[in-house]
């Protein structure tokens, strides 16, 4: 009796491998599987039922020969099989290769584009805040130190170090015309007090017909008596 | 559209309209060559009163004439849209556009605030620049403007008035002073501050050597000074004026302050109130003097350093409050009520009390030459 076959390593040495993920990555979605039992089984059944048929017109040594055969058919036919399935995981694993590699090339490509972004933001920041460094600046404090000077009418502890120093110095010359009892006609001198200028100049370019419509002029007497009093008066007479 | 003066304010016999000799709020910068025109035409130096309730220019031409340019100190909101800006401009009423809002200013204001029964809104509140009016500067800068063109010689000096710290409110106008006197040096003006009450002195105590006591009766305060030739001794405000009258008239007739004033400046004589209006604002017009004289009385009588006048002294009272019929009257009779520390030969209303600050500042300019 020739050698006996044993069908289930056959079939467990002839399958390759493939995990689902190479499955899925493959675009299969759904497999059928076949038990190995059923496997062996069914060639078993096969075999039996050909030989069972012509069992009456060959020989013993005969049989023997085309165990041997089938053997041989069911190897070649799983090396081929295996030998596919690598050709194809092969192929797969270079074109999973390629697209990680082209990722990572578009990755690099993306953190280049967002370093020359930022730079490109810093620089216009950068010179635009050079081009306006003191109107900017001015322009905040003065925004600031209007809206605190409209909102109180007195001067705030943040208030521009101008704007406390021009007040202080308007505080005094009152204190001493109080003291005097009255106006003087002193020059009041407060040109930098940046606060009030922004008050005012808030609406210098104002849509307006003032310059076509006419204000009213009248005539009031005349002030020369006084006038001449006074002088005469500032120059030592009685 | 009649100015509001022409009735209730009885402008003073004299005094006619002339032609505008002076360019609006157009180029206010630079030296000019309508400086170099108007230069051989008027003095040099102006008189400027800054009032809560109106703003009057002073200038003198070279024949000696004094020239006076008026404004209501307030303004309204109208319809920003064109056919009301054309014809706010046939109808001769000056607008500014500001943020999209336009604003008719001056007189027509106070008019059009009478006829759509609404309340002007007030650049300046108690005599002094209004904390809660967010358009007080651009407004007044503009108004200034037009009063006061350009100057006509390089740094102009221009006299302009400030209140005096109150005696009965816990201000001062150190802000105001500085406010006014950066908008004049924006429009090329060297400001010069000088109280209301001693340029009363400056307009109406010339034949007393300048000693006397000058009262200011303004709008949001009346302010007073004691002068002794010429150099204040003693100056001080109290915080009601016109306005106050104003305000309490209107709440017990259940009616806008603005139709208050109108009521107020139409005729109104004091000693011979006609209906119930006249009666609310005679009321409060007797309690406002009495309560100035109170006020100074106290003030006088607390004062370090009050002159001994060798001589009795004279009272001039000056300003739009003090212009309503019967005022001078009603002064008298509550000054008599009270035993005032200072010894008084007379009391009597300014010529031109709408006036007189700015011309009392108008002769401190020109002495300043």
């Amino acid at each position: 009796m020739g050698k006996q076959i044993d069908i289930n390593r056959v079939i467990r040495g002839s399958a390759c491998e493939v995990s689902l993920d190479s499955l899925t990555k493959r675009g299969v979605k759904q497999v059928k599987v076949v038990n190995q039992v059923t496997i062996t089984k069914l060639i078993s059944q096969t075999i039996d039922t050909v030989l069972s048929e012509r069992q009456q017109e060959i020989s013993a040594t005969e049989r023997e020969k085309v165990l041997e055969m089938a053997k041989t058919q069911v190897n070649n036919l799983a090396r081929k099989n295996r030998e596919q399935d690598q050709r194809t995981i092969g192929d797969l694993q270079q074109a999973n290769q390629s697209l990680t590699m082209e990722n990572e090339r578009q990755a690099t490509e993306i953190q280049r584009l967002q370093t020359e972004i930022a730079r490109l933001s810093s620089s216009e920041r950068s010179n635009l805040s050079a081009a306006s460094a003191n109107a900017g600046a001015v322009a905040q404090l003065l925004t600031l130190v209007g809206a605190q000077l409209q909102q109180s009418q007195t001067p705030q502890a943040n208030v521009d170090q101008d704007v406390l120093s021009a007040l202080n110095t308007l505080n005094a010359k009152v204190e001493k015309l109080k003291v005097a009892g009255g106006g003087g006609g002193a020059e009041v001198n407060v040109p930098d007090n940046v606060a009030i200028e922004f008050l005012i100049n808030k609406d210098d370019e104002v849509e307006t017909n003032l310059n076509t419509v006419e204000v009213k002029q009248k005539t009031a007497g005349d002030v020369k008596g006084a006038l001449d009093k006074l002088k005469e008066l500032q120059k030592g007479g009685d | 559209m009649e100015n509001i003066e022409g009735g209730a304010l009885e402008v003073q016999p004299g005094v006619e309209a002339v032609p505008s000799s002076e360019p609006a709020l157009a180029a206010v910068a630079a030296p000019s060559a309508a400086m170099a025109n108007n230069a051989c035409n008027f003095a040099p130096g102006r008189g400027l009163d800054v009032g809560t309730a109106n703003l009057v220019s002073s200038i003198q031409d070279l024949q000696g004439n004094v020239a006076i340019k008026i404004q209501r100190n307030a303004f309204i909101d109208v319809n920003a849209d064109d056919y009301t800006r054309n014809m706010l401009t046939k109808l001769n009423v000056q607008y500014v556009v500001i943020d999209g809002r336009m604003i008719v200013v001056g007189d027509p204001a106070f008019e059009l605030a009478n006829i759509l029964n609404k309340e002007t809104r007030r650049p300046m509140k108690d005599g002094v620049i209004s904390p809660n009016e967010v358009d007080a500067m651009p407004i007044e800068k503009i108004l200034l403007a037009t009063l006061l063109g350009e100057p006509n010689y390089p740094k102009e000096k221009v006299y302009f008035s400030v209140p005096a710290d109150p005696i009965d409110a816990d201000f001062n106008v150190v802000y105001h002073k500085g406010v006014f006197s950066s908008m004049l040096k924006k429009l090329n003006f060297t400001p010069k501050p000088l109280q209301e009450g001693h340029a009363v002195v400056f307009s109406e105590l010339a034949e007393d050597d300048f000693t006397g006591i000058g009262i200011s009766c303004g709008g949001g305060m009346f302010n007073i000074c004691v002068s002794y030739k010429s150099i204040p001794a003693l100056g001080f405000s109290t915080s009601r004026g016109g306005d106050w009258i104003d305000r309490n008239v209107a709440t017990v007739l259940g009616i806008k302050a603005s139709r208050a004033t109108a009521i107020k400046e139409r005729g109104v004589n004091l000693l011979n109130p006609r209906n119930r209006e006249e009666e609310a604002v005679e009321i409060y017009y007797r309690n406002l003097i009495s309560y100035a004289l109170e006020s100074i009385k106290a003030r006088f009588e607390s004062a370090e350093g009050m002159p001994s006048f060798p001589e009795p002294v004279e009272i001039v009272c000056a300003g739009g409050t003090s212009m309503i019929g019967g005022f001078i009257d009603i002064f008298q009779d509550e000054f008599e009520s009270i035993n005032f520390p200072i010894e008084i030969k007379n009391i009597r209303r300014a010529e031109d009390p709408l006036f007189t600050v700015s011309k009392g500042l108008l002769v401190a300019a020109l002495s300043d030459e």
